[in-house]
This record gives C-alpha cells, structure tokens and sequence, in this order.
C-alpha cells in the first residue's frame, strides 16, 4: 500500500512540470513580458519607474535571459519563496490575491463533488436496479438534459427565475454584512446559505454523467455470478445489492474522480464568472482580458495542482477500496 | 432402487420455469421429475442448455430475471427434529421472502462453476464465509471466525488462518473451489447442489474437488446434487443419475441402471459418444445425429424425436411422452416403453 | 468424453425465421447498421433535428428577415411581437398576416422604457417577400427571404431586439451558422489528431503508446474551461474575426481530440487480435492493405457515433469561450457572442428573450447526444440483440 502511494506520487510530479510548463507558456504567449507592460502603465499614470528597481525586477524573474532560465527562476521563486510574480493589475504580489481565492474555489469544488456524489450514487443504483422502470427513464431524460446545459446557462436561468419570482438576486458566496467580515462561524453558516445555488449549478452535468456511468457500471455487476452466490447464501435482497454489486460498481465510481473533478473545477471557474462568487474564476477572467499573466498563469498552475492533488488522492482511495490494485 | 419416503428429501414434479422474453418464451425447463434423497448422490447430465442449472436454481428460487416458475413443485422434506418430516413446496414460495431464504445457505446450498466470478473479487475470503455463517447461526464474531477457519481446515485449504484474510485473486482455482465448498458447507446443510463445480479447474485439481466431495458427503450425512456434463465424472460419484434433455428429464434410475441397461434412445446415444479406451483406436466416436433444436422452435412431440434412431414415425413426433415408471423402478419419457397409447397414432398416419 | 452435440447435417428449413437470418448473414455493416438504428424512434427524431439546424445554417441568409447588423435605436429593447394572421377591416376579418407596432413609453421614476402594443400600426408581414440581397449558398444573388415585413423598412422582432434593437431572430440564424460549423471544423481537426494520435498507439504500441497515452492523461487530468481561457487570451486582439474563429477552433481541438485517439486505439487493440485479421495477415496481405481494408472498415461506424458525440462538447466550448467574452468576437455572430448579451441580470430580466440563443444550444447538443448514442448502439450490430 505505501509502495502504491510512493509510486502514484512519483507519476505525479511529471504531471505537476508538465501543468507549469503549459501555464509558463500561456504567461509567456502574450507579445512584450511583463516590464515593458509595467512600464507601460506606469507612464500612461504619468508615474516613471526607477531604472534600479526596474533592475531588480529583471535579475529577480530573468527577464531577457533564455526562456528555460526564466522558467527556473519563476519555479524556485514559487518553490522558495513562495513568489508567484507581481500582478500589476493589482499592484501587489500575486501570492496575496490568489489564496483567499483558490480556497474558497477549491471549498466550492469539494462541496459540489460530495453533493454529485450524494445524488448520482442513489440515483445511479436505483435506475440500474429498477432497469426500464418509469424512474430509469425520468432519470435518464433529465441526465440528459443536464449533459446538454451548459453551466453558465443554467446560471443565468437560476438568476433570472430568483430575480423574477422571488425578487431576491442569487449571485456570491456572502450576504452584504458577511462581504468583508473577518471568519466566524456565522459567516461560515452564511456561507452554506449561499452555496447551494452554485453548487446545483456546476454539479448538475456531472451528476447527470456520473448517474449513467453508475447505471452501467452496476448493470454490468448485477450480471455477475457472485451476485447469485450472495443470493444463494440466503442474505435479503437488499443487502445482497448494496453488499456485492453496489460495493463492486463503487470502484469505477470513485476512479471517475480524476476527470470529474477537472470538469467541476473548469464550472466552478465559469458559474462564479456569472454568479460573481469572490472565487478564482472573476479574477482570472479579468486577469486574462487585461493580460495580467502572472496572475493568470499562477490561477492555472494553481486550479491544475489541486486537480492532480486531487486525483492523487482519489487513486489512493480507490486502492483503498479495491484489494486488486492494492495488493498487486 | 425405489426408496422408501424416509429417505426422500426432495421431489420435483411437473417443475415449469420459462424465461419470457421479447423474441418468446425460452422454456429452459419445462416439465422436469426428479427425486433426491437423503445421503445420495444425484447427478444431472445433459448438453449445455438442457437446463440442468435452471432446474437447480429452480430448487433455490435463484433463477435469474425474467425467468420463473410457472408450474409445478418441488417438495422439501425437512427434518424438524425428533424425527418429524415437514414438507415444504420451495417452488411456491416468495424467491424474496423470509421463508426461503431461511433455508438458502443453511438447509441447501450451492457451489458454483466459476470459483474466480462467483467469489466476490473485492471481500476476502473469510469475510464471504463468515457471512454466510454469522447469517444462518447465532454465533458470535470471533466464534463465526474460528468456525470458518475450521471448514477452511476441513476442505484442505493449508494454513487456512492465513487464507482466511486473502481475496480470491490470491488464491488458485483449487483453492478457490475448495473456499466455495468450506463456504457451501459451513452451515451443515442437508443438500449441497454443485453445478459444475470442476469445469473451471484443471484434469488434477478436478480430481481431488470431487474426492472431497465425495469425502465431506460421508462425513455430513448429506445429499449432493451435482451437475455435469461429463459422463466420466458420473460413473465416478452417483448413486442415482438423471438424463436431461431440452428441459425435461428423459431419464432417472440409479447409476448401474443408466450405465448398464439404458432405456431411453438419448441416454444410449450420450453413452456411445464417450470415448473409451478398450475401443479400437482407428474407430470413429460416434456423436448424436443432427443440432440441438432452437428454443424458441421446440418440436412437436417427443423432444428427441428430430435426432432418435429409433423414433416411431407419426407417432413420436405428434405425442409428448409422459413418465412412464419401468419394473425396476427408474423412469422414462420415451414411446417406446408406453403400454397403452403406442399404436393408434401409426394407423392414423398410415 | 462429453456429449456436447457435434454438429452433422444442419437441417435446411424453409422457415420464416431462418431466412431473416440469412438476410442478416447477408447484409453489409452498414445496412445492419441503419436496420438497427432505424428502431431507435429517439434517436431518427434527433437526427431530423440536426439535419434541421445544418440547413439552417446552410440557408442563413434566405431564412433571416435582416443581416445580422441592422440596429434601430428605437426599438431597443423590444420584446417579441405576436403574428396575427388576420386583420378586422371595415369590410369585416381580412386574411392578411401582420404584426403590431409599438408606443414607448419613458417610466418617469424608474427612467425605463416600457413597449406598448398599438393595435392600430399594423406592418403587414408575408413569405418569400424582398429584402437585403444575398448570394444564396454563394452561388446566385437573390433578395428573396422565407419571411419577413413587406415593406423592407418596418419593424419585425419576431424574437424580440437587443440592446442596440437588432432582431434576435435574424442574429440566432445566423450565429446557427457559426456555431455549427465551429463544431463541424472543430470536430474534423481533432478527428485528424486523434486517428492519427490514436492509429499510432494502437497499431504499434510499445513507447509511442505509452508517451500518447500520458500525454492524453495529461490533457485530461487539466481543467479544461481555465486552460481554453489561457489560450484564447492570448490569441492577439488584431487579429481579424476570421483568423480568430480559426484560432479558437484550433484550441478546442488541441485539447478535444483525446476522446477521438482513445476510441481509435482501443479498436485497433481489439481488432488486431481479431481472428478475421488474423486471417488476412496469414494470407500474405500487407500491413497498409490490412489496416485500410480489414480494420478501418470495421470501425468507421464507432468512429462516426464518436465525431457525433464530440460536435456538442465543441459546441459547448465555443458558447462558453464566446459568452466569457475570449471566444468569437463581434461582428462574427455565434450563440455563444449572442449569450454574452445576456452576460448580466438587468439584461436578463428587462429582455429574457435574450436567452434564446440558450435554447438553440440546449436543443441542439440534446439532439446530437442521443443522435450519437444511437449511432454508438447501432454500429455494434452484432452485439446483444
């Protein structure tokens, strides 16, 4: 089991160069770097820059240096100082903008992917067991309703039918007393009052194909001998389903986890967009339009680790889950 | 043979289980007699698709969906204790129900073809066994543990506290098998039903399976019902055989009477295709003449008479033999052995 | 030892189902597969569906009462008009389809302004009627629309006007054609990628499978929607509408062709070991000759369902892109440049039929996917029946 977890973590990190290399590039692609466009802006404010200060700045990333040597330095300036580059947009260091934010990104994606769980797994055992039953067929119409909206969609009909027949707007995490209030446990309550609205929004696709997939999966299963085996050893039905063939479908299940979540985390980008949620996805939209590309490239860097993180640990727990991978 | 009620322990009569389906209705079993008794050996011959299996699931009501019982019963005699026999038809009860899910595992149970896909690959082995055990017998956890490691012991499996924490794809086929039989056996049942339990496994392997079963069948006073294809494997274990043929036994009298004196023109054809070794070696083996109908087109008549060599032209394709009892107390379902019907219908064709 | 039957003398019956059969035995991949898909009753709806949105988007300019850029200040705004097809005359109901003006009226205190049907302006409406001149399929130039005013100056908001009062009819039709071809370009781009990508791995295997196949799990394992932005981002401001329409068409399928390469690969896997390729090799048949003769063949079916099942994800992309505002740009129209209209709330609520666009994707990408399910059932014909 260890040896199993050494060795996904070691398949990681080529992963892990290769996201920064692609999101060296997207910062890269841009035409000027990033001091001629400070400076830019500088003057167009009337302000002029300090030709020593502008020195620093091109030892500290290496500007003007051959391409892979600027990428070194971007890597172990994040890697030791935990230095994402200067917004100039913001005028601050990207690391101060992106935690709040990849934080409560990477909370909204968690949530979404537990409420995608909750819904499609029921719903995904009951349509395989209840196969062309009037359920199975409601279930599926709206899967496939659901594959077919896209989330900003969605958005923008959850936001229009609140404004219309509710009178009260759906958009961000907070109420207005909550916007800037330090953390409490009522802002946190107030948080979850708002959650629910984009959390329906960006898991709905998800849930509609995790819900097929569950459906097949189990399908499959229930075909098996060992369901009969279970059968005959004289257990109840219901436990003979939940304990052999649901437990088995379980494993496909979770290994979905390592597109699911990509797919959640690119809606969470867009539905915040629309929903103006104080997540990642706002402030790199504006960072891209404005070409503020350390700050748009740290988000990517950023949203794509905590994928593979994420899909790490979804391998882990599916080794936990299934002796063959496990034990092999 | 003809043994006395005593001794009976389950009997099928008239036993119909179809499977409805679009294309119309498959009838994997469809009108089978049979008996089993207390402390035998039954075996079930017949080609793939005879309904061997259905007949046995049929007795457990685990024939898989859409098929059913539509007709028929399957008697159990159950032993209550001092020396009362209750009866009990299992084919009308719920296949859900409480009732025969009591006696599922505990007074009858079932050991499967494939070791590998009918152990569940993500439970270990112990945790399959003890299931079964902790289901059917009031015992404690530890106490189900040590029961389990014991039928594990008791089957052969080697160091059987270990295996007892392995999962299937640990084990060999063998092993597999005999971690089926410990579970089969664990609750002490009165009848064990084998469908093919030594396909899956090696010529060695299939030896010493069925030695065990024969081994463990003294120790526990039990009735088996094992299913089979292969002859070889029924000169070997049976007290008693059934022949079967597209859904009906055609044949059942003890294991001498079929091997010896066959009746019925299918039993005599199934036993000139065995190949023997007193035969010349330059000799054809002879196989039964023509295909197995098609299920959903079943002929009219005898079921045989499409292959039988000895049919009797319009009559064994217009009349459905029924049981017929001979002397020496087997059964058959052929015309040849009919009294009273057997010439009407030849003067009408002729 | 076992009595298994051994086949002798299959019976010849003349029977209606053997012959069924035989026709089965008989017929070719494709026939088995329209056999079969012809029972899918979803599935032949969905498909006269798309073939209904791509002859839109063939014949955008006969179907669209205005070019797509032709504003009124007057009617921004406007809600949709109802048609009524008959007009009360003096000389009593006159069949005579038409739609209503509008007053507007300016709300003091909310500073909004409100349109009010006027019964008594009627702008008489009628089929193939005159209006801007067009080539029709870039062949012969025309000026003949299917609907429209008959009067080419007067007002007709069959769906409403936007914030500048351009029809959102006329623009839907016209953003059909963009939004179509985008996941038709799209879809044959990564179609190339990927049968490429895929043939590789599959027919040789070994470190070029293995290096395709990280590279894929790469791909999949990034966060699709933030990766798409990077890349469009950066696409230059100057470029022309039509060099930006290919370079977001190139980024959809840079990162799309992955599902196309695995399907590919997994029936090459399958297939190689396939006693009918066997066959063909043991006969001496070179290796080109086996691949585009035996095996593609076999497959094209799968690899249609799968270009099928890949036009929505494309779809998809592109409104998303467009509708953040870093996909298609203004004048081009696509469903997607069309939602961005729709981006806020005041201009949701104040005209809701700015979400029509929605509709068309909705329905749309619903019609491909059980189009494509249904091709992806039908090409296996073989398998359980």
């Amino acid at each position: 089991m260890l040896g199993f977890i050494a060795r996904r973590i070691l398949y990681a990190i080529p992963t892990f160069f290769a996201v920064s290399i692609v999101a060296f590039i997207i910062i890269q692609l841009p035409p000027g770097d990033y001091l001629t466009t400070l400076v830019a802006s500088m003057a167009s404010q009337g302000e002029t820059v300090d030709p020593a200060a502008l020195e620093a700045l091109r030892n500290r990333y290496g500007l003007g240096e051959p391409i892979w040597v600027q990428y070194f330095k971007w890597m172990s300036n994040i890697f030791l100082r935990g230095d994402f580059g200067q917004s100039f947009e913001w005028n601050q260091p990207v690391a101060s903008l992106i935690w709040n934010r990849l934080f409560l990104s990477f909370m909204l994606s968690l949530s979404t992917l537990l409420f995608v769980w909750a819904v499609a797994l029921p719903v995904g055992i009951y349509s395989a067991v209840r196969q062309y039953s009037l359920g199975d067929y409601a279930f599926t119409f709206l899967g496939f309703i659901g594959l077919a909206i896209p989330n900003f969609l969605l958005a923008l009909l959850l936001m229009y039918i609140g404004f219309r027949f509710f009178g009260q707007s759906v958009g961000g995490l907070f109420s207005p007393e909550y916007q800037e209030a330090p953390w409490s446990w009522a802002k946190f309550v107030d948080m979850l009052s708002h959650l629910w609205i984009p959390i329906v929004i960006i898991g709905t696709a998800g849930t509609a194909s995790l819900i097929r997939i569950m459906r097949a999966n189990l399908l499959d299963e229930l075909r098996k001998p060992y369901v009969v085996t279970a059968r005959a050893k004289g257990l109840p039905e219901h436990q003979v389903i939940l304990r052999y063939p649901v437990r088995v479908a379980l494993n496909p299940f979770v290994s979905t986890i390592g597109w699911v979540l990509p797919a959640l985390i690119s809606g969470e980008a867009i539905t915040a967009i629309v929903l103006s949620l104080p997540t990642t996805g706002p402030l790199l939209l504006r960072a891209l339009m404005s070409q503020d590309m350390y700050l748009a490239g740290s988000f990517i860097l950023m949203l794509s680790t905590l994928t593979i993180i994420g899909t790490l640990l979804s391998d882990v727990l599916l080794a936990l889950l299934d002796p063959r991978i496990r034990l092999e | 043979m003809n043994p006395s009620s005593q001794e009976l322990l389950i009997d099928i009569r008239g036993l119909k289980t179809h499977f409805p389906l679009d294309e119309g209705v498959v009838k994997a079993v469809d009108g089978v007699d049979l008996s089993i008794h207390r402390n035998r050996t039954l075996c079930v011959v017949g080609e793939s698709g005879c309904g061997k299996s259905i007949t046995a699931r049929s007795i457990l009501q685990i024939v898989d969906k859409p098929g059913r019982i539509v007709e028929g019963s399957i008697l159990y005699y159950r032993q209550s204790g001092m020396g009362n026999v209750e009866v009990i038809d299992l084919a009308a009860l719920d296949p859900y129900g409480a009732a025969i899910r009591d006696i599922r595992g505990k007074e009858i149970s079932m050991v499967f073809q494939e070791p590998m896909t009918s152990l569940s690959p993500v439970h270990t082995i112990g945790r399959q066994i003890t299931e079964a055990i902790r289901l059917h017998m009031p015992l404690s956890k530890r106490e189900a543990k040590a029961h389990a490691i014991e039928m594990l012991r008791h089957v052969g499996i080697p160091q059987p506290e270990l295996r007892f924490d392995d999962y299937p794809f640990q084990l060999s086929g063998g092993m597999r098998q005999r971690a089926m039989i410990a579970m089969a056996l664990s609750c002490n049942p009165s009848l064990v039903i084998a469908d093919e339990p030594t396909t899956a496994v090696d010529v060695t392997t299939q030896a010493q399976i069925l030695e065990l079963l024969a081994r463990l069948q003294a120790e526990h006073g039990m009735a088996v019902m094992l299913i089979t294809h292969d002859l070889g494997v029924v000169a070997e274990t049976a007290d008693d055989v059934a022949v079967m043929y597209l859904g009906q036994v055609v044949e059942f009298g003890t294991v001498e009477q079929i091997f010896f004196s066959p009746k019925h023109p299918y039993t005599r054809a199934l036993l000139k295709s065995i190949p023997t070794m007193s035969r010349r070696a330059q000799g054809r083996l002879d196989s039964i003449r023509g295909m197995v109908p098609d299920p959903f087109n079943r002929p009219q008549g005898c079921p045989f008479h499409t292959r039988c060599e000895e049919k009797i032209a319009g009559v064994c394709d217009r009349i459905a033999p029924p049981r017929i009892t001979l002397e020496d107390g087997r059964d058959v379902r052929c015309l040849l052995y009919a009294q009273d019907i057997e010439m009407t219908p030849v003067q009408d064709a002729a | 030892m076992t009595s298994e039957a051994q086949i002798m003398t299959p019976e010849v019956r003349p029977d209606p189902a053997v012959e069924e059969e035989a026709r089965i035995y008989v017929a070719s991949q494709w026939k088995l597969t329209w056999w079969r898909f012809r029972k899918h009753k979803v599935a032949m709806v969905s498909g006269a569906i798309v073939i209904f949105v791509y002859l839109v988007a063939l014949f955008a300019e006969f179907l669209a009462p205005f070019p797509t850029d032709m504003y009124n200040s007057r009617y921004t705004f406007a809600p949709p008009q109802r048609v009524h097809l008959f007009l009360s005359t003096e000389e009593g109901l006159k069949f005579q389809p038409h739609v209503n003006g509008f007053d507007v009226e300016i709300d003091p205190v909310a500073l909004r302004r409100t349109f009010v049907v006027d019964p008594d302006v009627v702008y008489p409406i009628g089929f193939f009627v005159e209006g801007f001149s067009y080539r029709l399929l870039g062949l012969f130039e025309t000026n003949i629309h299917l609907i429209g005013p008959i009067n080419p100056a007067d007002p007709m908001y069959l769906l409403g006007a936007d914030r500048l009062g351009r029809d959102v009819f006329s623009r839907l039709v016209f953003g059909t054609r963009i939004s179509m071809s985008i996941g038709l370009v799209g879809v044959f781009l990564s179609f190339i990628l990927g049968i490429l990508l895929g043939g590789v791995s599959g027919l040789y295997g070994g470190m070029a499978d293995n290096l395709i196949q990280r590279l894929i799990e790469f791909i999949r394992s990034v966060p699709t929607i933030p990766l798409w932005l990077g890349l469009a981002a950066a696409l230059p401001m100057t470029w022309s509408p039509l060099a930006v329409y290919f370079g977001i068409t190139v980024i959809l399928s840079l990162i799309g062709w992955t599902d196309l390469a695995r399907v590919v690969r997994g029936r090459f896997l399958t297939l190689r070991t396939e006693d009918f390729v066997m066959a063909a090799r043991l006969d001496g048949a070179s290796q080109q000759r086996i691949i585009w003769k035996y095996m593609v063949p076999s497959f094209t079916s799968h690899i249609i369902a799968s270009l099928t099942l890949a036009i929505p994800g494309m779809i998809l992309a592109e409104t998303a892109l467009s509708f953040l505002g870093l996909g298609l740009r203004p004048p081009i129209v696509s469903w997607g440049v069309l939602l961005q209209e729709a981006q806020n709330i005041r201009a949701v609520a104040t005209a809701p039929w700015l979400l029509t666009p929605g509709i068309a994707v909705v329905v749309t990408v619903l019609a491909l996917n059980f189009l494509g399910d249904g091709l992806r059932d039908a090409a296996d014909p073989y398998s359980r029946g």
